[in-house]
């Protein structure tokens, strides 16, 4: 049983320099719907193409913005969905480049997250390729109405790097 | 280095109080990166590791970490290094992320956020219970299978680090040989701080085909572990308080 009070699963990716991932994920909470926003300075997080709407907030640091979102107060009483959907936060720019990421959603699971954009220079194409296994282990967390979290080494990082790189060459065709 | 942090905070009465404890938490993150980073020229750590600063005018976290750092390194007979560097500089990056996670799910606590994971790119703190009559279930990614579990850890206010040989792409070395080190794909530590269960484990990596003494050791001591090695054994210490899954499991399967 979930209790109506829980803010279901609300995750913000507070990255180091100066990049910044906000995404709720309503888990098991009846919703489906799903908001990923990437980036720093003071862009604001817009709306993602999902089946139920989302608030979103946005709070500045002396060290960049931080994006968070929560799901409204009536998220338990969202329409549930089985269909696979795509979800695409905003295109973001932040000091050390622009970045998009996107979740594929089945039903109310989150299957996959894919980056559409991310900088392509040493230091900010780093920064990007660290944020993404952290993302992955969500994602594997995610697919388990009993795994809350993951813990685990960033071994296979080289493989994580090529799969940035795939995602790139796509986003750029 | 650059890395990603998730926060996970369930139970929130006061939303107001809640978010601007998330912003605290992140703002020290920031701030530890600020402090800590070998990507910045300017941080206090590369003016330390340069001799620029005086050890008496280190700041509080600075002092804090290296100190730490060293007695990991007392605790691991050596396994893990504080001055692996050939000028003998500290290098204390291998309990820094963990450390900073402990702090921020501090921070979390005192700002009544008080159900909480904090994912330091794999290094987890939990703190809180995540829903009525349950505790937290951590899966640890199996390191040769992707997209897979090698064990499921249930509890609360506790830290579980994984560290592998290749991480974030700095390669462990072998204090003993000064070689990359080798046999462990993954060694897992949980215990009461994550800032010396990030040590612990990097120490059993760095310790290779040996990484088992150690952390047989490190059991008694009440820091228990799951060890996965290249060749694809799993072994899990007396005191391991997981479900292993020697073949692996998937997530929605566990």
């Amino acid at each position: 049983v979930v209790s109506s009070s829980r803010l279901g699963r609300w995750l913000t990716l507070g990255g180091l320099l100066g990049l910044s991932i906000g995404t709720v994920m309503a888990k098991g909470a009846g919703a489906s719907h799903a908001t990923v926003s990437v980036g720093a300075g003071s862009s604001s997080t817009s709306a993602p193409t999902s089946t139920s709407t989302s608030t979103s907030t946005s709070a500045s640091t002396s060290h960049g913005s931080i994006s968070s979102t929560r799901p409204p107060g009536s998220a338990t009483t969202s329409p549930p969905s089985v269909t696979t959907q795509k979800v695409s936060g905003a295109a973001e720019s932040f000091p050390y480049g622009t970045i998009q990421v996107e979740l594929v959603l089945t039903g109310r699971r989150i299957s996959d997250v894919l980056v559409l954009q991310a900088p392509q220079d040493g230091y900010s194409a780093q920064v990007a390729q660290n944020a993404l296994p952290v993302l992955r282990n969500e994602v594997l967390a995610a697919q388990s109405a009993h795994i809350d979290t993951v813990s685990g080494a960033s071994y296979d990082s080289q493989a994580y790097a090529s799969s940035v790189q795939a995602a790139l060459d796509k986003a750029h065709i | 280095m650059g890395t990603a942090v998730s926060f996970d905070i369930r139970g929130v009465q006061d939303q107001t109080s809640a978010t601007s404890a998330l912003d605290r938490a992140v703002r020290w993150l920031h701030h530890v990166d600020e402090t800590f980073s070998t990507f910045k020229s300017d941080s206090e750590l590369m003016r330390v590791q340069r001799g620029d600063i005086r050890r008496d005018c280190w700041s509080v976290e600075m002092s804090e970490v290296i100190e730490l750092a060293a007695d990991v390194e007392e605790q691991t007979h050596g396994a893990y290094q504080l001055r692996w560097r050939p000028d003998g500089a500290p290098d204390p990056t291998g309990v820094v992320k963990g450390w900073a996670a402990d702090r921020a799910s501090l921070i979390l606590t005192a700002g009544g956020a008080r159900a909480h994971a904090v994912n330091a790119a794999g290094d987890v703190r939990l703190a809180g219970r995540p829903g009525p009559h349950r505790v937290w279930s951590t899966g640890i990614a199996h390191p040769h299978r992707a997209g897979v579990l090698v064990a499921v850890v249930d509890g609360t206010d506790i830290g579980i680090a994984s560290s592998g040989s290749a991480e974030q792409g700095r390669h462990i070395v072998d204090s003993r040989s000064g070689l990359p080190a080798a046999g462990v794909a993954s060694a897992t530590v949980v215990g009461p701080s994550l800032a010396r269960a990030d040590g612990y484990a990097t120490a059993a990596v760095s310790r290779g085909a040996d990484a088992r003494e150690l952390l047989e050791r490190l059991d008694e001591a009440g820091w228990p572990s799951l060890l996965v090695t290249d060749n694809g054994e799993v072994w899990a210490s007396a005191g391991f308080p997981g479900q292993v899954y020697p073949d692996g499991i998937p997530p929605e399967s566990a």
